[in-house]
């Protein structure tokens, strides 16, 4: 593979991120600029104008810290999706103008698809599972047969999902998952929820009306919080040892913005162990949305000749991983 | 996973010295699978051994729950003309179940081999889909490493995560998991396999019937986020746009 020098940006959710990476894997600048909404849930259209503040200077700073300028480089990677239409439309729209600029292509990059790729390139794995959990995606996957292939994921909500409303729904605030782990650690009795694992697909929603339900019927909130995550942990660490059965791979990651979890961390590790499975969760800076991992996979993506012509770099807000190109892996 | 092995074994000698086993064939995802003989009989005990990674409340009640499903499961599928293996013991207290040891390799090997002259076991598989929903039971977790090719014909097998359920919505997943799975370790095969399976289901349970849980199936389909299906189908107004397997 020849090295290529690209720009990756950052913005299907709450991150407008830009960082400067090469296909041989070295991570030359990372800088993610989160929004936070102040009170609720993200709003597309709140995040989007924090994103259309952010771009300029953190795109700047991307490529100042590498010590490079838009010369330097041989193209512009973009998360086209999946995502929030009035934030992806954001990035795209960036990269479109500093492609035409400065007459660099442009290189489409599905965001889970990076995720995955940031984790392969952290933890040194070539070919693991992976178990990828965040706000908005819930999945266990592989490669098989030039895609990454969905063994698992949620029927409805995901588990960061659930976890923020949770924690929303009693006044904990987000990021919900630090905060209610901080308290499931405090917590001492285990009060029966629905577990729901359907093959190798689960669901979370049931879970959170009946984790709400126990709090009113006035059992601790540490109590339930211990609760909670015991059982939507336990339910995606019971599809990933399925899928490691299934698919007899010999390694397994852990990626997305809940890879931070250590309580979650942890239950794959000992599962992992016992299978006698290696184990290694993805760098924590590069857990969340981040820029880096958009840079890299475009990166690679580029260095397989994987470009878009402006007119067709429109936003693919639904865009499955299953659906995306892989190339650079046989 | 040779320690794990050794010492699930053990567990297993001191909970049931009746059985000896002798070889284990497996450790899947929730159980282990050990060849061995139970009264002079060849057979196959499914140890659902405590997971450690779940704590042990959680894990006690799930172990004690599925293995009593199962075995009730296992003894209503043959008396509806399903082959599965037959039930032999079980202790759910231990997480125990012994049953009937069924030869072959598993459908996975084969379609893995490139064999693909697989139709007919896959019709067969449908004929057996739907006699298990027309009794009011669904096998939830149907993928092709739960199919043993014996020599009569498939066997179903592992019915951990199956359920007695009456309803379409149960139905539904339990097909659409199966389509899922071929889709994921059997991309080129999938579309073929799966029209199989639905003829199967249809002598079974009829036209009507077909129609309506493919609908279902399709339905379950646009549930999962990001699906670009779903926009299609928004876009277009009506049925799957393009690319869908169904």
């Amino acid at each position: 593979m020849r090295e290529v020098v690209v720009l990756g940006i950052e913005s299907t959710a709450h991150t407008f991120g830009a960082s400067v990476a090469t296909s041989y894997g070295e991570i030359l600048s990372n800088v993610n600029s989160v929004y936070t909404p102040p009170t609720g849930g993200i709003h597309p259209r709140e995040a989007s104008e924090h994103h259309s503040k952010a771009a300029a200077s953190v795109i700047a700073e991307a490529l100042s810290r590498a010590g490079l300028t838009p010369k330097d480089l041989d193209g512009v990677a973009v998360a086209l999706g999946p995502g929030m239409g009035p934030c992806l439309r954001v990035g795209a729209t960036v990269a479109r103008a500093i492609a035409a600029v400065y007459d660099l292509p442009l290189v489409p990059v599905n965001h889970a698809v990076a995720h995955i790729e940031i984790a392969r390139l952290t933890t040194g794995f070539e070919d693991p599972l992976v178990v990828y959990v965040a706000g908005g995606n819930t999945m266990v996957t592989t490669f098989v047969e030039g895609r990454y292939r969905v063994f698992g994921e949620t029927l409805d909500i995901p588990l960061g999902n659930c976890l923020d409303t949770f924690a929303r729904e009693v006044g904990l605030g987000l990021p919900g998952v630090p905060k209610v782990e901080e308290l499931a650690r405090k917590g001492s009795k285990l009060y029966p929820l629905p577990y729901t694992v359907k093959g190798q697909d689960l669901s979370f929603s049931g879970l959170l009306t009946a984790a709400l339900k126990l709090l009113k019927k006035g059992v601790r909130l540490e109590d339930v919080c211990l609760s909670l995550v015991e059982t939507a942990y336990s339910m995606l660490v019971e599809v990933a040892e399925r899928a490691l059965a299934h698919t007899g791979k010999r390694e397994l990651t852990l990626t997305g913005g809940v890879a931070r979890s250590p309580i979650l961390s942890e239950k794959l590790r000992i599962m992992a162990e016992e299978r006698g499975v290696a184990y290694k969760p993805v760098e924590p800076e590069y857990a969340g949305d981040n820029g880096a991992m958009i840079a890299y996979t475009g990166a690679l993506a580029l260095a397989s000749g994987v470009t878009v012509s402006l007119e067709e770099s429109g936003i693919r807000p639904l865009w499955r991983l299953d659906e995306a190109d892989v190339p650079w892996r046989r | 996973m040779e320690a794990l092995a050794n010492r699930l074994l053990k567990d297993l000698e001191l909970t049931l010295p009746s059985f000896e086993a002798t070889r284990l064939i497996a450790v899947g995802a929730e159980a282990a699978l050990f060849l061995g003989r139970f009264h002079d009989l060849l057979a196959v005990a499914k140890y659902r051994y405590p997971k450690l990674y779940r704590a042990r409340e959680l894990d006690v009640e799930l172990r004690k729950r599925r293995t009593a499903k199962e075995a009730k499961l296992l003894a209503r599928a043959l008396t509806c003309g399903v082959a599965v293996p037959v039930p032999m013991l079980v202790d759910k207290e231990s997480g125990l179940l012994i049953m009937e040891y069924v030869e072959g390799p598993r459908l996975k090997e084969i379609l893995d081999k490139g064999d693909v002259n697989v139709w007919e076991v896959f019709r067969l598989i449908g004929v057996y889909i739907g006699r298990l929903h027309e009794a009011g039971m669904v096998h939830g977790d149907l993928t092709t490493s739960n199919v043993i090719l014996s020599p009569g014909g498939p066997v179903l097998i592992d019915f951990g995560l199956g359920d007695f359920v009456a309803e379409d919505e149960a139905r539904g997943v339990d097909l659409h998991l199966f389509l899922r799975a071929l889709e994921s370790t059997h991309p080129s095969l999938v579309q073929r396999l799966f029209r199989e399976v639905m003829k199967g289901y249809e002598e079974v349970r009829g036209r009507e019937a077909r129609i309506s849980i493919e609908e279902k199936v399709r339905e379950i389909r646009m549930r999962g986020r990001y699906v670009a299906e779903r926009r299609k189908k928004l876009l277009k107004g009506s049925g799957m746009g393009g690319e869908g397997t169904l």
